[in-house]
């Protein structure tokens, strides 16, 4: 698996927003989808096994890592594993993050020539 | 619908299924559940996600699930066991078996002559566990120390910490009878395991610096299974010079086995820690009454040694108490926890 941050860019929408969903901290499934409808003010709305097969996918690339929760920690009726981001995640995370920014800026420029 | 949902899930595979088949029904079910408070048109809708979605990631799980399955033949995947599998537990129990069943198997066989000590058998199989030792160490650093190889790399640790400290007292020409308090017994005996303790406190160190590490940060009962696996050669060393101990050997081992397996199938990390540090109490419990029951029939004793039971339990004690804060010394990271991921720069 590769450690250059750059060779997994770019991300999908629905990538993007469940790594930056785990960006504050451990998260399980259900909170990463609700996080994800809202962070994309619902544009992005995950079904469950698309969820679940992008979680696999991050997992395998490790970007991602899975936790067991304590037992006394979780809530009836919540899964019993939860998500976060590793190191090489974050950094992806943040090289996106840095091109599209990149992308938004030479947009804006070029949008304000032809508006001048 | 929650039962239809739980029966596609069916047509997953099964090492998926084993894998999130419970977490994909819960968040459904939560799921469904926030669509019904909204209303029967978000439940429709919702249905309908689900059932469209549903195959393509099963399409997807099985393409995945093929490609993993080719990789299998690869020789250093046949180490890539899944966690709490029969495989995994049988490779992490090696070392243990080892010292705790093939060692005291052999003895048994050469006083009952049926094996010389210096017979090609005998050595050919010190060599074997020796070599085999080694070679799975390696590949357990090879494929990033997995949980299996820990105890491959306690032994390893155990077996230079010790013969460090032999060495020192060889050259420094220590005797091991001319200790003048209990305070100075205490800390002459870990002198025996001052090598393991440094490295403990040196790994627990980098694990809270490096960020490869990330894997024993979340799970620090991980740092504690590499001194259960010099917990062995501890009893090696305890029951040295004494005849006749092998049944408690073979006892100490099932306890150890026992610890290991129940470390490798609990999820709960001090139920994880509990199962190493419960076996290793035990077996050195299991070592003192053995040490006390076999004294006065021992050969050397008012020869060499000035020995009686309370001592020979003692020591044993003393060597249960190092070996216990060595396990210990891996909670500094769940004190000491690492602060959570940065937040993300903008």
């Amino acid at each position: 698996m590769s450690t250059d941050p750059i060779s997994y860019l770019p991300l999908t929408e629905s990538t993007f927003y469940i790594l930056l969903s785990l960006a504050p901290g451990k998260k399980h499934g259900y909170a990463i989808m609700k996080d994800v409808k809202d962070l994309s003010k619902e544009r992005v709305n995950l079904s469950t096994s698309t969820l679940y097969t992008a979680v696999g996918r991050l997992l395998d690339q490790e970007l991602i890592e899975r936790f067991a929760d304590d037992e006394e920690d979780v809530s009836p009726g919540l899964p019993r594993k939860s998500y976060a981001l590793t190191e090489l995640g974050m950094r992806v995370l943040e090289a996106e993050s840095v091109r599209l920014q990149g992308m938004v800026k030479e947009a804006r420029l070029r949008l304000r020539e032809d508006g001048a | 619908m929650r039962s239809l949902y739980a029966l596609l899930l069916h047509l997953f595979p099964k090492a998926y299924r084993d894998e999130y088949g419970d977490e994909l029904q819960t968040v459904f079910e939560l799921s469904l559940d926030d669509a019904m408070q909204a209303g029967k048109f978000p439940v429709v809708l919702f249905v309908l996600r689900e059932l469209i979605s549903l195959p393509q990631a099963i399409i997807y799980e099985h393409l995945r699930e093929r490609r993993k399955a080719k990789m299998i033949g690869k020789f250093s995947s046949r180490f890539d066991f899944v966690p709490g599998s029969r495989r995994e537990f049988l490779t992490a129990l090696y070392p243990f078996l080892l010292i705790g069943f093939v060692e005291p198997l052999m003895i048994v066989l050469m006083v009952s002559n049926l094996l010389t000590p210096q017979s090609m058998l005998v050595n050919g199989i010190g060599i074997f566990i020796v070599v085999s030792l080694g070679i799975l160490l390696l590949i357990g650093f090879v494929k990033g120390l997995p949980r299996w190889s820990l105890p491959y790399l306690g032994f390893a640790l155990t077996i230079l910490s010790v013969s460090g400290f032999s060495f020192l007292l060889d050259i420094r020409s220590l005797r091991l009878y001319d200790r003048l308090s209990p305070l100075g017994d205490i800390l002459f005996e870990g002198g025996w395991w001052f090598g393991l303790l440094v490295v403990m406190i040196l790994l627990v160190t980098v694990t809270r610096c490096l960020p490869a590490f990330q894997r024993f940060r979340n799970d620090w009962t991980l740092l504690c299974f590499i001194p259960y696996g010099g917990v062995p050669f501890a009893l090696m060393i305890t029951f040295d010079a004494y005849t006749g101990d092998e049944p408690f050997m073979f006892f100490s081992f099932l306890v150890l086995a026992s610890g290991t397996w129940l470390y490798l199938h609990n999820q709960h990390e001090w139920k994880r820690f509990g199962a190493l540090f419960g076996a290793m109490t035990l077996a050195m419990f299991i070592a003192a009454a053995g040490k006390v029951i076999l004294l006065p029939a021992q050969d050397w004793l008012y020869v060499v040694s000035p020995a009686t039971w309370k001592t020979e339990a003692m020591y044993t004690l003393v060597t249960w108490l190092w070996l216990a804060l060595i396990m210990l010394i891996p909670y500094a990271l769940k004190l000491f926890q690492h602060p959570e991921n940065p937040v993300l720069a903008t």
